[in-house]
């Protein structure tokens, strides 16, 4: 039985951190697309919504099938298996869910992390269709990744600062939203008896806003491959700062940019084993380069 | 090294360069969004939702299965109270809408009012100025 196994452990084995992250970040993202969506109906039809009708997805049946092949097409893209067919169904199906959430709740925006999931996929399946050995090609995808991570971030921080101007830098602002999400709606009683608490230090409210926005201008260095855990262990802080502050629980944000840039780590620590690389090829040298 | 780190820099630098520039020249479309999210400027006073049935605050809606006698377009915040909690204000909205019955379970319903607190950030800390503003009102029936 032992023996019957190992193949497979070896391939689960073999598996980068970052994809690990992925699936956990394409299936949440469908759970709470689940919760919002499914049995619902369209209240607006943004973007290809006015024309595609697409409704027939939000009965529950037909999401849980849905749910079912996106689970499935997830774990085939996580496994390497037919990446541009998978990787190109879930880039589109994000999309859709996207789409979907912001018809039923007539937002004008969709998720976060469906933004993030599928840019993800876009950058890996550009960057590792080029040509290149199945390691140049690794990497680059990796490399990619960062470089779209880093510009949505930079991105992010700039937009906060086109926005509010030096008015982003006034703790009494984000004392207000600490407040606003202290709300017995928004969280558990001990998280909201927190939340007030720090509502009631502007100064300590200006300081985390100062740090968030300065990460977040900043996220041009994760292009930078040696700068990319010290800046990831920064979004780490600033996110988990987030969440617990204001609710902002958009852990795929933090668990990408830390497991791309900690994928190397894992490989010498599980001792990947050599032989087909996801890109469906021969490797040609055991050596993973650094 | 300088030949590795260029090889390894340019595919990274020119995803920024692509995603940066796609997203300043198409907008807000997704997926490339720049959208201001939380920055927005002269923000001098915080909303919170308030719900209260039978003269007790509760925390959600969720308890609630059927709802009636609601006014769903006074949902919305007066004009120049800005909250950014504004989504959740529109999930309200909705779950008003979807919930409204006019054939209502057998057993009795609650008196429920919607409305929000006005809260301002001062160098004492927040000091709440409006407890509850009501925006609407009518029957709810909790779940069975």
């Amino acid at each position: 039985m032992a023996g019957l196994m190992t193949p497979f452990i070896h391939r689960l084995r073999g598996v980068d951190l970052w994809r690990w992250a992925l699936l956990w970040v394409l299936v949440s993202a469908w759970v709470l697309a689940t919760a919002a969506v499914m049995d619902d109906h369209l209240v607006t039809r943004p973007g290809p919504l006015a024309w595609l009708p697409l409704d027939f997805l939000l009965a529950g049946p037909v999401w849980v099938a849905m749910g079912v092949v996106h689970i499935a097409v997830s774990l085939a893209f996580v496994f390497g298996w037919r990446e541009r067919l998978t990787g190109g169904w879930l880039f589109v199906w994000m999309g859709v869910m996207g789409l979907l959430e912001m018809g039923v709740r007539s937002d004008t925006m969709p998720p976060l992390v469906n933004i993030l999931s599928a840019n993800f996929i876009a950058a890996w399946l550009i960057g590792s269709g080029l040509p290149g050995t199945p390691e140049e090609r690794d990497q680059r995808g990796r490399d990619v990744m960062c470089g779209v991570y880093g510009a949505m971030l930079t991105l992010a921080g700039l937009a906060k600062l086109r926005h509010a101007g030096w008015d982003w830098f006034d703790g009494a602002t984000h004392a207000l939203y600490i407040w606003e999400r202290a709300q017995p709606l928004l969280a558990p009683q001990f998280m909201a008896d927190l939340r007030l608490q720090i509502a009631d230090h502007p100064d300590f409210a200006a300081l985390g806003a100062t740090y968030a926005v300065v990460v977040e201008c900043l996220g041009f260095l994760f292009v930078v491959p040696r700068l990319r855990k010290p800046f990831a262990a920064a979004v780490f802080v600033m996110f988990w700062s987030l969440n617990i502050v204001l609710g902002l629980g958009e852990q795929g944000w933090v668990a990408m940019p830390n497991a791309i840039a900690w994928t190397v780590a894992w490989r010498n620590y599980v001792k990947v084993p050599s032989g087909r690389a996801f890109t469906g090829e021969k490797r040609r040298s055991p050596q993973i380069s650094k | 090294m300088h030949a590795l780190y260029r090889h390894r820099l340019m595919p990274a630098w020119v995803a920024f360069g692509l995603y940066f520039g796609l997203s300043l020249a198409i907008g807000d479309v997704f997926p490339f969004s720049q959208y201001r999210m939380y920055a927005v400027p002269n923000y001098d006073k915080g909303v919170a939702l308030v719900f209260i049935e039978d003269g007790a605050v509760v925390p959600d809606l969720d308890r609630y299965s059927a709802f009636s006698d609601f006014d769903p377009s006074a949902l919305q915040y007066p004009d120049g109270v800005r909250s950014s909690q504004e989504y959740l204000l529109d999930a309200v909205r909705h779950r008003v809408i979807v919930r409204t019955t006019t054939s209502p379970p057998p057993w009795e319903p609650v008196h429920l009012q919607i409305g929000y607190a006005v809260a301002e950030s001062t160098a004492e800390g927040i000091q709440v100025l409006e407890p509850f503003v009501l925006l609407t009102e009518g029957r709810a029936w909790p779940a069975s």
